[in-house]
């Protein structure tokens, strides 16, 4: 059976993070664009700030280490630029290309050629994008060529093994923003709520009520997922049901339980699947959560943070089963420092990178 | 030139100082080159450099690139190109064609009668002392019976051409030779940024290349059905790209050294989704040296440990079979007419550069007081590291080499200076003349393949004979031209 390709360890291992790094781009990207609309809509009193834009992709402890305040400038520098932070789409675009360097053999040449443009575009645009003039320009570009990628993908790569893995990689990184969406950006929206439920009048809770309709529009806004959640229901947005959707809605592409579909769906084609099968299965069970919650701040973030740890099963078993091989080949010793979700331990890449792991996934673990 | 704006002509004040491949001596178009040159005469140097902005550009945006190592770090640059073709006449071209054939042919008779009979030792073609001296001489492979009797699958000879205009050929690069992929991307790129050029003229596609080389690679394997993979040295190697950019090609694997391994059975392994799957036939980019720790270098992590068994052992082809180095040393170079004689009893068809032994005293003596005007090459070395050029050198760097080359004779070879043709190329201000050489590929399995051209280098500085991207020196695309009379 030789015609059909095989797929190697190594290359199966950088299929899953191109696919996981690329989506890193464009969520990133959405959020920023979303987050600056958003700042726009608010008040001074409704007190938003650049903040979660540091926590969604979680690299706000070192954010704090190099800057005193979090205001524009510095953390569009943190988020858009800065190569030394593992969070920022310099940083993931680059990560991206060495990734798919490996496997251009595998991979539509077009899409090598996108990311190469990506790389040379946020090299020379991505300074003058940390004022907000230039930089909806350049975001807006960024999420258009992931999704000419994504097109170019969808239309013209075989759906063999390397498909599956990339795609695995892709779906897996969406589920894994789409809880850090929900853990930092809806929790806080619930717990603001608490608060003022308890010390203001009547008369602001009503005006209020307005701010936070906008809130949660931008929450689905960033996860593109306003038109459908319009679609999905006729009644007006209220959190408990943005909640619900995000996990639950199995025909949005972006919520939990669409992607932890398309992760199992991908595992049907792939052999010695079983140890990844059930770890998204147990994933998969935890959504079934919502229909008992209270609808408080802290249920919702004990929940994205089970939902994180199901997520880290699913990879760690992806790695045990496909990306090393013990069997026939003695590997070098497991590194000790592996923390759940966007981390990634790559054998291929040069010594800076081999584990990559970041504060706020290790924190919420502890 | 009416009706093409007010800039100067491309070709204005274009002088070569010999040997021109596009102008002859008295100014006119050379054989093959008719239509390019009546273009490039038409066009602005302003147009012509916009074209070779659009190549540039191209290239970054597909990320055709090469890696140098420099002060200790690896920088991935751009693929240097001049968008000006190198034309060679297809009539020419024939006669170079079965040349590169014949040197190949006797070439691999050469290394398996070494690791065989040795009959050319014993008939007193080449001198015994000089065969095992040479570092690329393997004990390790007598005997084997590697397919067809070929060992040298893949092979990329450099050729130069004199003032006088002959072909004669440079260098035999029997190891693992690169550039080939840089060809395919150079006629790419080409037809992308002029395409008018491809019209009302019938230039030989060069894209057959990666069928050939996976056709000569499946003729290694047991069964047709084999697998192949290409096995490189990893992303960090300066001809990553191209071990990739064939793999793809080809559709097979690219492996590095860690996905292999040899089972208990001889056999050699890739590590799969699926669990081990076996490897028939090899196309390896990985030097001997580094090729299987258990046998050659102990701290090498780029190879496969047992591979040489599993080759020994007939259960896996590799190209080229390890040992082909012994045909690639300069001073074995020097008996290759001989070879081609003794092995084919042929006549050679191209011309070999005319070479002093240096470990033989009469020629030492000659070399050592002739230093300032010939060329001084190491015997074993690739991509023009340490060669000399005697007239271009100054005084405290003769006096070096003299001592080496007194140090050590049987390292070292020296040559008369070629004056290396030139070819118009894209300067900052104008078309300039540049050395320009040619590295052709020949392929042998069961059969045998020529490139049609192949990579045409060019040195960057004006006077300058060093080619070598690895030095700075840029690539054309090389046609060769069905022109009618």
């Amino acid at each position: 059976m030789s015609n059909e390709p095989i797929l190697l360890c190594r290359t199966a291992d950088s299929l899953y993070w191109a696919g996981r790094y690329l989506e890193r781009v464009e969520s990133l990207a959405r959020l920023i664009t979303e987050h600056t609309a958003l700042l726009v809509d608010l008040p001074r009193r409704v007190e938003l700030t650049w903040q979660p834009l540091l926590a969604i992709p979680g690299g706000d402890h070192g954010f704090w280490e190099r800057y005193d305040t979090a205001d524009e400038v510095s953390v569009m520098e943190f988020l858009l630029t800065d190569r030394t932070n593992e969070c920022s789409l310099a940083y993931s675009i680059d990560q991206a290309r060495e990734n798919l360097r490996t496997v251009r053999q595998v991979f539509p040449r077009t899409s090598w050629r996108l990311v190469n443009e990506l790389a040379q575009v946020v090299e020379s645009q991505g300074t003058t994008s940390h004022r907000r003039g230039r930089r909806h320009q350049l975001l807006e570009r960024v999420v258009g060529d992931c999704q000419r990628m994504a097109g170019v993908i969808h239309d013209a790569m075989r759906r063999d093994h390397a498909y599956d893995f990339f795609h695995l990689g892709t779906q897996f990184e969406r589920a894994d923003m789409t809880t850090r969406v929900l853990d930092v950006r809806a929790a806080s929206i619930m717990e603001l709520n608490d608060e003022l439920a308890s010390e203001a009048g009547r008369e602001e809770a009503g005006a209020k009520a307005v701010f936070e309709d906008i809130q949660w529009l931008g929450v689905l806004r960033s996860l593109v997922g306003v038109h459908s959640y319009r679609r999905s229901t006729s009644d007006p947005v209220t959190g408990p049901d943005v909640v619900r959707f995000l996990l639950t809605d199995d025909r949005f592409p972006r919520s939990i339980a669409f992607c932890l579909d398309e992760i199992d769906t991908s595992l049907q084609n792939l052999p010695k699947n079983l140890p990844v099968v059930e770890a998204c299965h147990d994933a998969r069970v935890l959504l079934g959560r919502v229909d008992a919650m209270t609808w408080r701040a802290e249920q919702l973030r004990d929940l994205a943070d089970d939902v994180q740890l199901g997520l880290a099963g699913i990879d760690d078993a992806l790695k045990a089963t496909y990306f090393t091989d013990d069997d026939i080949l003695v590997l070098p010793p497991p590194s000790s420092s592996q923390s759940q979700s966007q981390s990634q331990s790559q054998s291929g890449s040069n010594g800076s990178s081999q584990t990559q792991s970041q504060s706020q996934s290790q924190g919420r673990v502890g | 030139m009416p009706g093409l704006g007010t800039t100067s002509p491309a070709l204005g004040g274009y002088e070569p100082p010999g040997y021109d491949e596009l102008v002859d001596f008295s100014g006119g178009a050379r054989p093959g080159n008719a239509r390019l040159f009546e273009h490039l005469s038409r066009m602005s140097f302003d147009e012509l450099s916009l074209r070779q902005r659009a190549a540039e550009l191209d290239i970054a945006a597909n990320g055709v690139s090469f890696t140098v190592y420099a002060e200790g770090e690896n920088i991935d640059r751009p693929w240097p190109f001049d968008v000006v073709p190198r034309v060679f006449h297809a009539r020419e071209w024939a006669t170079i064609d079965a040349g590169l054939r014949q040197r190949l042919a006797a070439l691999n008779l050469f290394i398996d009668d070494l690791y065989h009979d040795q009959r050319c030792i014993r008939e007193g073609i080449v001198p015994e002392e000089l065969v095992l001296s040479s570092p690329g001489y393997r004990p390790e492979c007598h005997g084997v019976d590697p397919p067809h009797g070929v060992w040298a699958h893949v092979c990329g000879t450099d050729l130069v051409r004199h003032s006088d205009g002959t072909v004669f050929v440079l260098e035999d690069n029997l190891r693992v030779p690169s550039g080939v992929s840089y060809m395919l991307e150079n006629r790419a790129l080409t037809k992308r940024v002029f395409p008018e050029l491809f019209e009302r003229q019938s230039i030989v596609p060069v894209d057959h290349y990666p069928e050939h080389l996976l056709d000569m690679l499946r003729s290694l394997c047991p069964g047709r059905d084999g697998r192949v993979a290409v096995l490189t040295p990893g992303i960090y190697n300066s001809a990553y790209f191209e071990h990739s950019f064939l793999a793809r090609q080809m559709g097979v694997e690219l492996v590095e050294g860690r996905d292999l391994k040899v089972g208990p059975d001889d056999c050699v392994y890739v590590r799969t989704i699926e669990g081990p799957v076996r490897v028939d036939a090899i196309y390896r980019r990985v030097d001997d040296a580094f090729l299987d720790p258990a046998v050659f270098r102990a701290d090498s992590t780029l190879g496969v440990e047992g591979i040489m068994g599993a080759w020994r052992a007939g259960n896996v082809a590799l190209a080229n079979a390890p040992g082909t180095g012994v045909a690639d040393d300069k001073v074995v170079y020097t008996y290759v007419p001989d070879l081609i004689r003794f092995y084919l009893a042929e006549d050679p068809i191209l011309a070999s550069v005319p070479t002093w032994r240096c470990e033989r005293p009469a020629e030492l003596s000659h070399v050592l007081s002739h230093l300032h005007e010939i060329v001084v090459k190491p015997a074993n070395e690739s991509g023009g590291k340490d060669v000399l050029i005697g007239p271009q050198a100054d005084k405290a760097t003769l006096d070096r080499y003299r001592d080496m080359v007194r140090a050590q004779p049987r390292a070292w070879v020296a040559q008369p200076v070629i004056e290396l043709s030139t070819s118009p190329t894209i300067c900052e201000a104008a078309v300039e003349p540049r050395c320009v050489d040619l590295r052709p590929f020949i392929l042998q399995g069961a059969g045998s393949y020529v490139t049609a051209g192949g990579l045409t280098r060019v040195a960057r500085r004006r006077g300058s004979y060093v080619v070598n991207s690895s030095q700075g020196g840029g690539s054309k695309d090389t046609w060769i031209v069905e022109e009618r009379p």
